[in-house]
């Protein structure tokens, strides 16, 4: 094995052994369980960031070996592996202080940080996959690693969920093995290719072949990624505990649909065959409907968890957008809001765990006032529910930003107008929660907390102190995106690979 | 970090730092009393500030801030506004100390600071960061309390104000893609004519400016409303002449519409502060008329600009200290001085000679245009000026009397006189410092007697016989028998009658999606059984394909 090889390995297995090791300890060894848990994940974001040091200094990681004949397995680490698997790493980091929190002294807890862990390790699997088939062994690892987090309350209705997202996300990953295969019989094993594709050398009389196997695609990453009609499963999980709802909507099992889409589109078949194509069309067609039927949904939910899972649905079908318009700067919105929308939705989730936990609010309506008794929490809450309304200078405005000078570059006017009614219904399901919270009188008297912080905080520090660092991320990526540290800065770069000026 | 990037990031996060400082209880005492001082630093560069632009890439997308000609004046004005509407509202007793004056005050300060932010911003995305974080924050001014009218115009305003962003925004992508076509100053005029009132989308100003409390109002009137046309004058230039052109003619019979459909419906009202509304929606009328003028070539632009810059000087320093008057107590020897100051101002809005009004109009009616719309609004002036005496003597009767305080309501409580007084000679001064620099000529020219009759005649004309018509309703008791609700259209569309409820209007709830839930919920029903279905369908389908293609 060649030293280049060593990392992406590493990011992989070691949230895999983490969990692997959890699974055997006993319920009551919080201790040890948290220290690896934490251990983990702080190891995983230095050896992230060690990569990212490395790649800017030239160098090029990869790890490849055949496991069957004409199956090659593949990690390696390029610009866009290094988008997700940053975002993943760092949320991971901080979503695991947060479940630490919320599961105190709940059962079951080594097997839901075993699975918890898995999950990432698939996520980090499916942002390093240098291939399709790689990429679809971690896409089916993370639906199953991901199924007992859904269900783990137990309850009936979480059971039902669970059922559900199996239905979905299996069938989903059956079309998905069949497009793989399609593809592979037509052109044989191939990689993913950075510039312009894998299927140059396919003439145009496979043409109509390969508008199918990309509608395959469509439907078997879109299930994940919650396209209208596919996306039933997703406000139903919402019943899983509020760690899982925030780590599957902002990085994990959402986000790897639209990543595999992102793949498809760019390191498969490349922008400019989906132009030729001219699939690229039908696909911002659904993510339009998406959007607008996402928001619509949203807006008649009174579960705060529910309307924000719809929102979900909403908000992920930007990216879709973004990478099914031509060129390169609706491609730099679509990719920034992969990572926006995870900072800014898992903020969200959050904020509705600390309000659950914290006063047992589940409902919209129960909210009136409680930003007089849980401020920070709030706070966070609103700065990221602007960020979704699109309102300068969070994170969300930068990608609407890209997202529809793209558009009007493409000459898709209509795209900007589906932003902006989006925009509107943001405002229309979010505001009124804002409202709700900080200019209505509590009800007297209002629910007793029903955990408290030993220093007189609003809520466990655990609790509070993630929310707070993602909703002050949704700022400072959008106020400071011009800077070379931001995520619009990397896929700016990624951009440049795909459109060579 | 050069020092003019410096004293403008100071200026404008000043006023966020004192919200910073309401946030701890220990610092809260002495954070109150810097509110009046935060504009203190934008007041400073406007009078002194070299002209210069300093570029900031790394924020956002990169932003550039500085000080043209127009945001020179609107900085002078907006600074001075903030700070009277905070010395008014600290002397009504306003203090940080129940959870609902503080989100007021919260509120208050981010709009300062996107209010003098974008009076800084010269360039689109940056103009729009502060536009979009003042408007959002004004709501927070304008709902001061949990009563269905101040819900009602809380809404109307956030919708609208919300509306008008989007379509600024799609605007403004239009440009950055490339695209300054007619579409870039269509969606630039009604964007921002939003804020101050283009008929027929200035149904939520009367009703925002009612309810909120008199700083509020003032605020929201005198210094917020100059923001849309700041961004007319900054960005719908880049459209090109030959848009514009084309654009003019429309603007200018919007504007005159505005004017008088503004100044009929305040007649028509029952609150001083409605009235004062709608008085804005006639004023800004005849500013946009003006606009549509200078929008009318390249050459009358340069001319008409001073003479906007001058309006929005006049205006909103004259309207600012008009709402502050409605709020303040009428006691001791500086309150008696609050009334005669009221008939000065409105006879300033009213263009009475030497007022800023008369100036605005006198400069105006020297410009050279040949027939046309342009030509248009120049005869349709004076009679302007009768429709605002009108309006304006109905203002002097309904705020005879000072409005009834909230004492609930922070902020609602009267203010001391000084503020106001001062204002309002600063709003007297100001035009004739601004004429005496820029058109020293029209000093002399108002002291000939042809000049001064053109200005006096509307005055008289509609000012005596409502005198009269005040004097016998004093002596009758009469009052107006019916009254039109202000929001007039937007409450009309609402689909609700509105009963009144012993002189007082009920406000309807908006209706909001009520109807739509049952059938959506369906849908989704639908949906769900329909994709899981048609998942499991495909499945079948591809097997077979697949099976079929393979062997």
């Amino acid at each position: 094995m060649t030293p280049g090889a060593v990392p992406p390995l590493a990011i992989v297995l070691i949230s895999l052994i983490a969990g692997l090791v959890i699974f055997f300890l006993a319920e009551h060894q919080v201790r040890l369980r948290s220290s690896l848990n934490l251990g983990a994940a702080v190891l995983k974001v230095m050896l992230v960031f060690a990569v990212l040091w490395g790649v800017y200094q030239g160098e090029r990681y990869r790890l490849g070996f055949e496991l069957a004949p004409g199956f090659e397995f593949v990690l390696r680490v390029d610009a866009l592996a290094l988008l997700f698997v940053t975002l993943s790493a760092v949320l991971w980091l901080l979503t695991t202080i947060y479940a630490i929190a919320y599961l105190e002294g709940s059962p079951h807890r080594s097997r839901f940080f075993g699975f918890f862990s898995i999950c990432v390790s698939a996520t980090s699997g499916i942002a390093l996959a240098g291939n399709l088939l790689t990429l679809f062994v971690f896409y089916e690892l993370l639906t199953l690693a991901a199924y007992p987090l859904v269900v783990h309350r137990g309850t009936p209705e979480a059971l039902r969920a669970g059922v559900s997202y199996l239905r979905y996300t299996l069938a989903g990953g059956v079309v998905l093995l069949a497009a793989i295969v399609w593809l592979y019989s037509l052109t044989g094993p191939i990689a993913f290719v950075e510039e312009g594709g894998a299927l140059d050398h396919l003439g145009p009389e496979h043409d109509g072949t390969l508008i199918v196997i990309f509608a395959l695609f469509v439907i078997g990453f879109g299930v994940k990624a919650a396209l209208v009609p596919l996306h039933g499963w997703l406000p139903q999980a919402m019943v899983a505990p509020a760690p899982v709802s925030a780590l599957l909507h902002a990085v994990a099992v959402v986000k790897a649909g639209a990543f595999g889409l992102v793949r498809v589109i760019y390191d498969v078949y490349g922008s400019a065959r989906v132009h030729d194509l001219g699939v690229g069309f039908p696909l911002a067609l659904l993510a339009a409907v998406t959007i607008i039927y996402g928001s619509l949904q949203a807006l008649r939910q009174d579960d705060l968890k529910r309307r924000l899972a719809y929102s979900t649905v909403s908000q992920l079908s930007y990216i879709i957008l973004g990478i099914s318009l031509f060129g390169p700067i609706a491609t730099m919105g679509g990719l920034v809001h992969l990572v926006h929308q995870g900072i800014m939705k898992i903020t969200l989730f959050f904020c509705a765990g600390n309000l659950a936990e914290t006063y047992g609010i589940h409902k919209v309506s129960e909210m009136r006032g409680i930003g007089r008794r849980m401020p920070w929490t709030m706070a966070a809450f609103t700065l990221a529910a602007f960020g979704m309304i699109a309102l300068p200078p969070l994170a969300g405005f930068v990608s609407k930003w890209y997202l529809g000078v793209g558009a009007v570059l493409a000459g898709q006017f209509w795209v900007v107008v589906v932003l902006l009614v989006s925009s509107l219904l943001n405002a229309a399901y979010f505001l009124p929660i804002v409202y709700r919270a900080w200019f209505l009188r509590p009800e007297s008297p209002g629910p007793a907390p029903e955990r408290h912080s030993r220093r007189g905080w609003e809520t466990d520090a655990g609790l509070l102190l993630p929310p707070l660092v993602t909703a002050a991320l949704t700022l400072l990526v959008g106020l400071f995106a011009g800077t070379e540290f931001s995520p619009l800065h990397w896929v700016e770069f990624i951009a440049q690979q795909e459109y060579p000026p | 970090m050069s020092g003019e990037a410096i004293a403008l990031s100071a200026a404008i996060l000043l006023p966020l730092l004192v919200a910073l400082g309401l946030l701890r209880p220990a610092w809260r005492r002495a954070a109150l009393r810097l509110i009046p001082m935060a504009p203190l630093p934008t007041l400073v560069l406007a009078v002194l500030a070299p002209e210069a632009v300093v570029e900031a890439e790394r924020v956002m997308m990169g932003v550039r801030l500085g000080l043209d000609e127009a945001g020179r004046v609107f900085a002078l004005f907006t600074a001075l506004i903030w700070m009277a509407a905070s010395a008014h509202m600290l002397s009504s007793g306003l203090r940080a100390d129940t959870p609902r004056e503080r989100i007021f005050l919260l509120s208050f300060l981010a709009a300062m600071a996107g209010n003098l932010g974008l009076v800084f911003a010269l360039d689109q995305l940056g103009f729009f960061l502060f536009f979009s974080l003042m408007s959002l924050s004004a709501y927070g001014v304008i709902v001061n309390n949990e009563g269905s009218a101040t819900r009602f115009a809380g809404r109307l305003y956030l919708g609208l104000a919300l509306f008008g962003e989007m379509l600024v925004l799609a605007g403004l992508m239009l440009a950055a893609g490339g695209i300054f076509g007619a579409a870039y100053a269509w969606l630039l005029y009604w964007g921002f004519g939003i804020k101050h009132g283009v008929v027929p989308l200035h149904v939520w100003l009367p009703v925002a400016h009612g309810t909120a409390p008199a700083p509020a109002s003032a605020l929201l009137s005198g210094a917020m409303l100059k923001a849309g046309v700041l961004g007319w004058l900054r960005f719908l230039p880049e459209a090109g002449p030959l848009v514009l052109g084309e654009l003019s003619g429309f603007v200018i019979l919007a504007g005159l519409a505005a004017a008088f459909y503004g100044a009929a419906m305040g007649l028509l009202q029952r609150k001083a502060k409605m009235l004062l509304g709608y008085s804005s929606v006639s004023q800004m009328g005849i500013l946009t008329a003006a606009v549509g003028v200078a929008l009318s070539g390249p050459e009358r632009w340069a001319a008409a600009l001073p003479i906007i810059l001058l309006f929005c000087l006049h205006h909103g320093l004259v309207k600012a200290a008009l709402f502050l008057g409605v709020g303040v107590r009428r006691e001791g020897s500086l309150g008696r001085l609050v009334y005669p100051m009221l008939v000065l101002l409105s006879l300033a809005v009213v263009a009475a000679p030497f007022t800023g009004g008369a100036w605005v109009k006198l400069w105006l009616e020297g410009l050279e245009v040949s027939g046309g719309r342009s030509a248009l609004l120049l005869q349709v002036l004076p009679v302007t000026s009768v429709a605002s005496t009108l309006l304006m003597a109905r203002f002097l009767w309904l705020a005879r009397e000072p409005a009834p305080a909230h004492g609930e309501d922070p902020a609602g409580a009267h203010g001391r006189a000084l503020p106001h007084l001062l204002l309002g000679l600063a709003a007297l001064a100001g035009p004739w410092w601004f004429v005496a620099v820029h058109q020293p000529e029209l000093l002399h020219e108002m002291v000939t007697g042809k000049v001064l009759w053109k200005m006096l005649w509307p005055v008289l004309l509609a000012g005596v016989p409502a005198a009269g018509l005040a004097l016998w309703a004093w002596r009758r008791g009469w009052r107006m028998p019916w009254a039109v609700p202000p929001g007039d259209l937007a409450v009309v569309l609402a689909g609700i009658s509105v009963p009144r409820v012993r002189g007082a209007w009920a406000w309807p709830a908006m209706p909001a999606w009520q109807g739509w839930g049952g059938r959506l919920q369906a849908m989704e029903v639908h949906l769900r059984g329909l994709g899981t279905a048609g998942l499991l369908y495909l499945l079948v389908v591809l097997a077979i394909g697949v099976l079929v293609y393979a062997f």
